[in-house]
């Protein structure tokens, strides 16, 4: 956990991490990994990760950002290992104009529905979009935490708000939600 | 800066407010401030972005979770620290001389099943998110066992001179060589630990599996007549004993 400090001082230290961050994990992984179940996992062991090489980590206020960058390649890694996971240089360019904001998609919505709505959004912009939403990281902290450049941040974060507003005005009209495919036809 | 220079760059400015101060953005939202059409633009985006924020917000963890990662994290805290003390480290010293002048009077006690079976725990826990198990040369054994009928401890035929040359993961336990290898079956991860069985004495009749865990982190040992076998799991007791069938 945080060596050199007292056994007691590290569980409360620790302790005080997970209140502070846990939440915001778990709605990040949720929105990746598409199950409650899922995410927990995600989470508990993003802080399992944290309790062994935490201690690596010299500046505690970057505690944060660590977090979710470690919660990121713990979703990667389950990825790989079942061979879903979708390269990036496998998108097809898929730049889309806001749709119409009328009528209102958001005021008939629910959290779950914009889960459900960022779920359907292509994983890699789906990762920094969450991110950008939680507003706990900064453009920049999302670079850091997904390790990508700053304009690739701003690239996915406007591809993949088009692509979730596109979903909740169709939700909202009542039309049929079509899935986006990736480049290879399969759903993430 | 054109318009939809400016607009790319906002899209990354948080509804909150959180970065009004960050010059990254200053550009833009002067231009925003002097462009009415970006202005209505901007801040219907922001009103979108702040609404889509406040629903993610009501998203609630399992109730559970919280004291699960406490939980879990406490079972495996590594405990070395407390070895690094002078006082914990001259007790060490104290205790390694006085075994060694008892083990030379006493024949040494065999390792067991249960032995492997807390060793493998143990490793689990400090070695679990350490270590890769997507080695292409491990994919076939890795599918058999993911597909291995339940109980998994019927009929399991793994070859460890095979599992040597797919450079299959190897610990030293007790001073014997164990091989790991990691599988998914149904929705868990679990961790098969492969020992030579003279190696380990049985802690139960052939075929009979031995239960040790804590908390989310649970073993089982057994032998097979041929070899021992330690399956570890971090998904809980209940997830362990599916493989056994009970």
């Amino acid at each position: 956990m945080a060596p050199g400090l007292p056994h007691k001082m590290q569980e409360e230290v620790f302790a005080q991490l997970v209140d502070s961050h846990y939440t915001g994990l778990y709605r990040y992984a949720l929105s990746l990994a598409k199950s409650s179940s899922d995410a927990s996992d995600l989470t508990q062991q993003t802080f399992f990760v944290w309790a062994k090489k935490g201690h690596t980590l010299r500046d505690l206020n970057k505690a944060k950002t660590w977090l979710f960058t470690t919660l990121y390649r713990e979703f990667l890694r389950d990825k790989r290992l079942s061979g879903r996971v979708t390269a990036i240089e496998d998108l097809s360019p898929r730049e889309q104009e806001f749709p119409s904001a009328e009528p209102d998609p958001m005021a008939r919505l629910d959290s779950q529905m914009v889960m459900e709505a960022l779920q359907e959004v292509d994983p890699v912009f789906r990762a920094p979009l969450t991110l950008f939403y939680l507003q706990e990281l900064s453009y920049q902290e999302i670079a850091n935490a997904l390790e990508i450049p700053i304009g690739t941040v701003m690239s996915r974060l406007s591809r993949g708000k088009a692509e979730l507003r596109a979903y909740l005005a169709r939700r909202a009209k009542g039309g049929k939600v079509i899935d986006f495919p990736n480049a290879q036809g399969q759903r993430p | 800066m054109t318009t939809q220079e400016a607009k790319f760059l906002l899209s990354a400015y948080r509804p909150d407010g959180r970065d009004a101060a960050d010059p990254f953005f200053a550009e833009a939202l002067a231009q925003a401030r002097s462009d009415p059409e970006l202005a209505a633009w901007f801040a219907r985006e922001q009103a979108m972005d702040a609404r889509i924020s406040e629903r993610l917000g009501g998203i609630v963890p399992p109730q559970a979770l919280r004291e699960s990662i406490l939980a879990g994290a406490r079972a495996s805290q590594p405990r070395r620290e407390r070895w690094l003390s002078p006082v914990w480290l001259a007790a060490a010293c104290i205790a390694i001389l006085l075994s060694a002048a008892i083990g030379m009077r006493l024949r040494s006690t065999a390792p067991t099943e249960s032995d492997l079976a807390q060793s493998a725990l143990r490793d689990l826990a400090e070695e679990g998110a350490e270590h890769d198990p997507n080695l292409p040369s491990l994919a076939s054994v890795q599918g058999e066992l993911s597909r291995h009928p339940l109980p998994i401890y019927r009929n399991l035929n793994i070859d460890p001179v095979q599992l040597r040359q797919d450079h299959c993961r190897a610990i030293t336990i007790a001073g014997h060589q164990v091989f790991e290898v990691c599988f998914k079956h149904g929705e868990s991860w679990y961790h098969l630990y492969i020992a030579r069985m003279g190696d380990f004495a049985p802690s139960a009749p052939v075929g009979t599996p031995t239960f040790v865990g804590q908390n989310l982190f649970a073993a089982a040992a057994w032998t097979d007549g041929q070899r021992t076998y330690a399956l570890v799991t971090d998904a809980g007791p209940a997830a362990l004993r599916l493989m056994f069938g009970s």
